[in-house]
């Protein structure tokens, strides 16, 4: 029809042929994936450990099964990639090397980003809808890791502990010689003790209180409603306490755990999605990671929430 | 150990249609305070956080500075001029996150003062608010019990 069809359907051809020759020419390009021994294999009932093996495997085990179109490029080199970074934050085949409280930890993380749609991958589950986790399947998982929460009474060592913290705590006295720094460069806040409460919550999965404070400019947020995206300037704190139980179920804070910050700017921490992120532990207020990297597992853990600006807490307003 | 365990995955089997997502952006109405009460205008600190198990409420304890250093001070060290505030919900499960429990419905606002006497103890005031309006209740029944409940409370450690 237009005098430029002719030349376009004369290129074709040999754009089509280019093209064949390319997609050919890079399954050569073919960087192996291997399969390290299995040091210490996830164990659980069958019913649990079947869905694991199934829907997990893939990409958090060294026992990945790779099938005929996982392994033509490109697709290959995205499965590769997702299988490495899978293996780095869980794997079920180095299992036994982790405390039982990081097992625990890992166990109802798991069942929540699966319950947030995050896991199995979209793009995992379209070309292997045998991964896929019905709901059915979700509540036995989670029926499982509930069995694992057990909230008892606190015993003496915890009793104890909480104890000789609280004598040692004097507060507004004994300030550390520096200030603590995260590995990302972000230092402790003190002032998060002034800040206010927007909301607590009871962590049975593991036997944990906590108080989520802000800043002056998450509560002006809250009160606007402004909250997603929260401004730049907004600064969370969330402190987090051992659960101490009497026979009645009265429970109260007992030792301090840790403090964690999330900071908003999303020109600073724009690598970090738009948040700073940094975790203190125990009074000395230990900075968390080896490096700057530490940050991956704080986005890991809060994707679920991206559309809510990486956010978990639904704030209430005083 | 069978019996629990079976009313434990009846119980997950009944709230596992009720795992939501929270609708993004939302703030958490029923357990907000009505903002006419303008409790940030007392300008108060967070002091310690409690739970009931048997009656699944969660609470929050606030004061002032004086009631800070009564508090970490010897048993019976009160002064005049203490403001206590403690503000407690009936508990929700965490729309976000299967393992935690949050604040749901208002429950109630008690609020303690002290004032200067004019021999040996100082008087202590104490007022209680309740549901999601935060109503003045007239029933002044325990309160001896509450108010040496909420001087009793030590802070939690913030350091």
């Amino acid at each position: 029809m237009s005098p430029n069809a002719k030349p376009i359907r004369r290129l074709l051809l040999p754009t089509g042929a280019l093209l064949g020759a390319a997609l050919v020419g890079i399954q050569f390009i073919h960087p192996p994936l291997e399969n390290p021994p299995v040091t210490g294999d996830f164990q659980a009932p069958v019913a649990v450990k079947s869905i694991v093996q199934r829907a997990c495997y893939d990409c958090h085990s060294n026992q990945t099964k790779l099938r005929w179109f996982d392994q033509v490029a490109p697709v290959y080199w995205q499965v590769t990639d997702h299988v490495k970074q899978g293996r780095v934050g869980l794997n079920f085949s180095t299992w036994q090397s982790l405390p039982p409280a990081d097992q625990k930890a890992k166990l109802w993380e798991s069942v929540n980003q699966i319950l947030a749609g995050a896991m199995p991958l979209s793009e995992y589950t379209l070309a292997h809808p045998e991964a896929k986790i019905s709901a059915q399947e979700v509540a036995v998982l989670k029926q499982y890791v509930a069995s694992l929460a057990k909230n008892p009474a606190a015993d003496t060592a915890k009793l104890n502990d909480a104890d000789r913290q609280y004598r040692h705590w004097q507060p507004g006295a004994a300030k550390p010689a520096a200030v603590p720094v995260a590995p990302n460069g972000i230092a402790y806040l003190p002032d998060y003790k002034n800040w206010q409460a927007i909301s607590t919550t009871e962590r049975f999965d593991n036997g944990t209180m906590r108080v989520i404070f802000g800043n002056d400019v998450a509560i002006k947020a809250i009160r606007e409603k402004h909250i997603n995206p929260w401004p730049n300037g907004t600064a969370f704190a969330k402190v987090a306490w051992d659960q101490l139980a009497d026979a009645e179920g009265n429970v109260r804070p007992g030792a301090f755990k840790q403090v964690e910050y999330m900071l908003k700017d999303d020109h600073q921490y724009a690598a970090t999605k738009g948040w700073g992120w940094a975790r203190f532990k125990t009074p000395k207020l230990v900075p968390y990671g080896k490096d700057a990297l530490f940050t991956t597992e704080c986005i890991r853990c809060h994707q679920p929430q991206k559309n809510n600006d990486f956010v978990f807490t639904q704030p209430l307003s005083h | 150990m069978k019996a629990p365990t079976i009313a434990l995955g009846a119980l997950l089997a009944l709230s596992a249609c009720t795992q939501n997502q929270v609708p993004a952006g939302q703030l958490n109405e029923a357990a907000s305070l009505p903002p006419s009460f303008n409790f940030s205008k007392l300008g108060l600190r967070v002091l310690s956080t409690f739970v009931n198990r048997r009656q699944a409420t969660t609470a929050t304890l606030y004061g002032n500075d004086l009631a800070r250093q009564a508090a970490l001070g010897s048993p019976g060290a009160t002064q005049p001029g203490e403001v206590l505030a403690l503000l407690t919900w009936q508990q929700q499960p965490d729309p976000n996150w299967f393992g935690a429990r949050i604040p749901g419905a208002l429950q109630s606002l008690e609020l303690l003062r002290t004032r200067p006497a004019s021999a040996g103890q100082p008087v202590v005031s104490y007022q209680c608010f309740v549901g999601k309006n935060l109503v003045l209740k007239a029933d002044t029944l325990h309160q001896h019990a509450r108010i040496a409940y909420l001087l009793a409370q030590k802070p939690a450690v913030l350091p």
